[in-house]
């Protein structure tokens, strides 16, 4: 997914440079690329979450943690994990609703194009899946250095 | 309830929750599922998404990957590098030469990236052992590397600039175009210090003999290596400040160019594609996660009353507005010391923009100074970002105690700087005001 959306930077990248050379130049802009890139930023974000939360790069205060020792600190991140992962699965059960609801009464995002909004809803209950996903998968490993420790 | 009040839970709960460590942008996701339900029932939830769907399709944030995609490639490809060795050849003896040239240099690499991080990493790794070897003391070698690093942010582009402009609704263009002067100016206030404190103690910093470089030589590498990134520097900033492109539209150009002569300098390969993407990748979905859980939470606040409110109260307080923005700043360096910054801006923003509004405040100039704000931030004690890269990069031996001392004489200039633009706004707003 992560790759997906490293794509989808260098996609954008190209497009938007040939969409201002287009219009500087020949007087003739692309105008999709105006609302790919919004729609592209969506994507972006949710495609890659998932792969962030497994390399830990998404930001947190670890002024607490830091200071405790390491059986309550892998405690409380195994309770921060349990959280997390029960916002994602918000995330992912109203996301899924809200999409099918958008699909049902085939809402379009009208902006230059008409296209269904479903379509780039869907992307936040797949990221928020992921995300479930990959937060069970660290409250396993937190559980099994606990156990290691004991 | 009282609306004080709400307020007081809504931002207290939420610094509980960053506190326990759990990321922030969940730490905002969590308070907006809560406050929501509180409010509105779970009828609600689908709001929440919709919220998080129009975050996030957004056209000003654009640049914030691109920028960050720019960097990374000038960076990975060593590009930069070369940069560093132009200042040296062409910097002649001063006192405190080689922490002259760090702040030089930082302020060159500020133009070429939006990253602070990469900033004080690199210029550490490359300039401390040099800087030992030569007898500099801690002051001068690890605080102007410290200080100048967050230049980064201040100094477009800046991938910060352009998520407090997009989010706050101030002139993204006009942002980015006002941080120079400010950039320059405290580049200069570090730079007065410096010479300053080396000519009354010289021992900080002992004087060395620079070796000559013949004057063709020095044009030769200035043509070869500068010139290039010049042309970066003009796809980004020229391009917006004459008013042919966006800074979205800029910001691609500007790294579709960093690809470009990374092929002509023959140093683009698989591996510096591959760690400028996951570079680009990490700081973007970070920053965006952020804003995503965020921007419902703005609404929350909204939605509570709190906001207006406490724009009434201020207008009706009768103190100078000046005093009201300083006081805001205070807040931000207080925040600073413990929290990371696109965080802050989301908390803050939701009530500063209003009350700067009804105060009739200019939006860039109040953006540009929260900039600084949150730029010092990233240098306070005890939890600045900064000094722990510092400390991960200065010698062994290195304390955190000896970080922070060599760091307090730069963010004491940083409070310098921030009080001369309060002082004399055009410093802040005379350059956006010429773009068309």
């Amino acid at each position: 997914m992560a790759i997906v959306a490293g794509a989808l930077v260098i996609g954008l990248m190209v497009c938007i440079s040939a969409d201002v050379t287009a219009r500087y130049l020949f007087k003739s802009p692309i105008s999709w690329v105006f609302e790919s890139t919004e729609y592209g930023l969506l994507y972006i974000t949710f495609l890659g979450a998932a792969w962030l939360l497994r390399r830990d790069g998404h930001v947190r205060v670890d002024v607490v943690l830091n200071r405790l020792s390491p059986q309550p600190r892998l405690i409380l991140e195994i309770i921060t994990f349990l959280i997390l992962a029960g916002i994602c699965f918000m995330l992912f059960w109203y996301g899924t609703q809200v999409t099918i609801d958008n699909f049902k009464r085939g809402i379009l995002s009208v902006k230059y194009y008409e296209v269904p909004k479903f379509i780039f809803l869907a992307v936040i209950p797949l990221g928020s899946l992921l995300l479930f996903i990959e937060s069970i998968k660290k409250i396993i490993n937190q559980y099994r250095l606990i156990k290691i420790r004991k | 309830m009282e609306w004080w009040l709400i307020l007081l839970l809504i931002i207290g709960s939420l610094v509980f929750m960053m506190l326990t460590g759990i990321p922030v942008a969940f730490a905002f996701m969590l308070i907006n599922f809560v406050g929501i339900y509180l409010f509105m029932g779970t009828a609600g939830f689908s709001q929440l998404i919709l919220s998080i769907f129009n975050s996030l399709t957004v056209f000003t944030l654009a640049p914030v990957p691109f920028f960050v995609l720019m960097g990374a490639v000038i960076f990975q490809s060593g590009m930069a590098f070369r940069v560093l060795d132009i200042l040296d050849k062409w910097l002649g003896r001063l006192p405190g030469r080689l922490s002259i040239l760090a702040v030089a240099a930082s302020v060159t690499f500020s133009t070429l990236t939006g990253s602070t991080m990469a900033n004080t990493a690199m210029l550490g790794t490359l300039l401390i052992p040099e800087m030992s070897r030569r007898g500099y003391s801690k002051t001068m070698s690890l605080g102007p590397i410290v200080g100048s690093g967050g230049l980064a942010m201040i100094i477009p582009p800046s991938a910060l600039g352009v998520i407090l402009g997009g989010l706050a609704g101030i002139s993204i263009a006009k942002l980015l175009i006002g941080g120079i002067l400010p950039g320059l100016l405290m580049a200069a206030l570090y730079i007065s210090y410096i010479i300053i404190r080396c000519s009354l103690q010289p021992n900080l910093a002992p004087a060395y003999d620079v070796v000559s470089t013949p004057m063709s030589e020095k044009v030769a590498s200035l043509l070869k290596h500068a010139l290039p990134l010049v042309l970066i520097i003009f796809c980004v900033l020229g391009t917006i400040f004459i008013g042919v492109a966006t800074p979205t539209e800029a910001a691609a150009l500007g790294s579709f160019a960093s690809f470009i002569l990374a092929v002509l300098y023959g140093k683009l390969n698989f591996d510096v594609i591959k760690k400028s993407i996951i570079t680009c990748l990490e700081v973007t979905v970070m920053a965006f996660m952020i804003i995503a859980g965020s921007m419902a939470f703005s609404q929350l606040i909204a939605f509570s009353g709190v906001t207006r409110e406490l724009a009434t109260l201020v207008a009706k307080l009768n103190v100078t507005p000046v005093l009201i923005v300083i006081g805001m700043q205070l807040v931000l360096l207080f925040l600073g010391t413990f929290m990371e910054q696109v965080s802050m801006m989301m908390i803050t923003l939701p009530i500063y923009m209003p009350v700067a509004t009804a105060l009739g405040i200019d939006p860039v100039w109040f953006g540009i100074l929260m900039l600084v704000s949150l730029e010092i931030g990233f240098t306070t004690p005890p939890f600045g970002l900064l000094l722990f890269i510092m400390k991960g990069v200065a010698p062994e031996g290195t304390t955190m105690a000896d970080v922070y001392s060599a760091a307090t004489p730069f963010i004491l200039c940083n409070i310098l700087a921030l009080g001369i633009m309060i002082a004399l706004p055009p410093i802040v707003t005379f350059l956006p005001s010429l773009i068309r």
